[in-house]
């Protein structure tokens, strides 16, 4: 995974709050985190990645963020239930979108969505992780990136 | 009146499609979570319109853009897909898909894809 790789994520995590709500999102400055770290807040949705990369990106936020988030949309239904369906859009959003830049071989899986702490981690071993932290309102979110480069 | 049915597996994503939607004579008249499930839902309600996510569980929206057209050639399809690439743009539209709108997308671009979709 290189710097582009990287830019590719930011400028989409950017772009989703952008269009998704009048409030622009702040995306901090990307950290690596190693594999027996682990970043997660109340919901997380999981992408696999295959194709010319493989690992995976997952989207984590807290819930009060997730609840704001939908009810900037307009839905009357803040449920659990919709925060997960909620975490696991964007993250497929984020990853799909990032197929602009990186090719219809960017193969993403459908998402898999998690509420509270995974029993088991989250981060590829081997694979260089970073964390891409997501200021939005009063809440940060963070999206992270495990990938490298396939073949 | 024109009936339109949503597909998505994204449940807060129909709904807001749902929501969204400000056409006159456009009335929503069934959603889907999947393509198996979009497949039943079109021979119960035979919608004129779909809205077609592109990445679901069980049967993709590309594979379903092909059997919703097998079942009747003129349904006017517009792909609602995160996949931001030309080339899966160009595939949906060669399987038969009339439109692709990119996610995220906010109320005026659903609509005038939608405006597009029905006017073609």
């Amino acid at each position: 995974m290189n710097e582009n790789d990287i830019k590719v994520f930011v400028e989409g995590a950017t772009h989703y709050f952008q269009h998704v709500s009048d409030e622009p999102a702040v995306v901090q400055v990307p950290y690596l985190i190693s594999h027996n770290e682990s970043l997660i807040y109340d919901f997380t949705g999981i992408i696999g990645i295959s194709g010319n990369r493989r690992g995976n990106v997952y989207f984590t936020a807290p819930r009060p963020m997730l609840k704001f988030l939908l009810m900037v949309q307009g839905e009357p239904e803040i449920t659990d239930e919709n925060c997960s369906d909620m975490v696991g859009e964007i993250a497929n959003t984020l990853s799909g979108n990032a197929r602009r830049d990186l090719g219809k071989d960017f193969m993403i899986s459908v998402p898999v969505v998690l509420q509270g702490k995974p029993e088991q981690l989250l981060l590829a071993k081997g694979n260089r992780s970073f964390v891409i932290p997501i200021q939005w309102r009063q809440y940060t979110a963070a999206l992270v990136v495990s990938l490298e480069k396939n073949g | 009146m024109i009936k339109l049915m949503i597909v998505d597996d994204s449940n807060t994503i129909r709904r807001r499609i749902e929501r969204l939607v400000n056409l006159n004579d456009v009335s929503v008249v069934a959603t889907a979570g999947n393509g198996l499930e979009a497949v039943r839902m079109f021979k119960k309600h035979q919608p004129d319109a779909v809205t077609m996510d592109i990445t679901m569980p069980h049967m993709d929206g590309i594979q379903c853009v092909e059997a919703l057209l097998r079942l009747r050639a003129d349904t006017r399809i517009l792909v609602i897909s995160a996949l931001a690439d030309k080339a899966t743009a160009l595939e949906a539209i060669k399987k038969g898909a009339n439109g692709f709108l990119c996610k995220p997308f906010n109320e005026d671009e659903l609509n005038e894809a939608l405006q597009e979709l029905l006017e073609d």
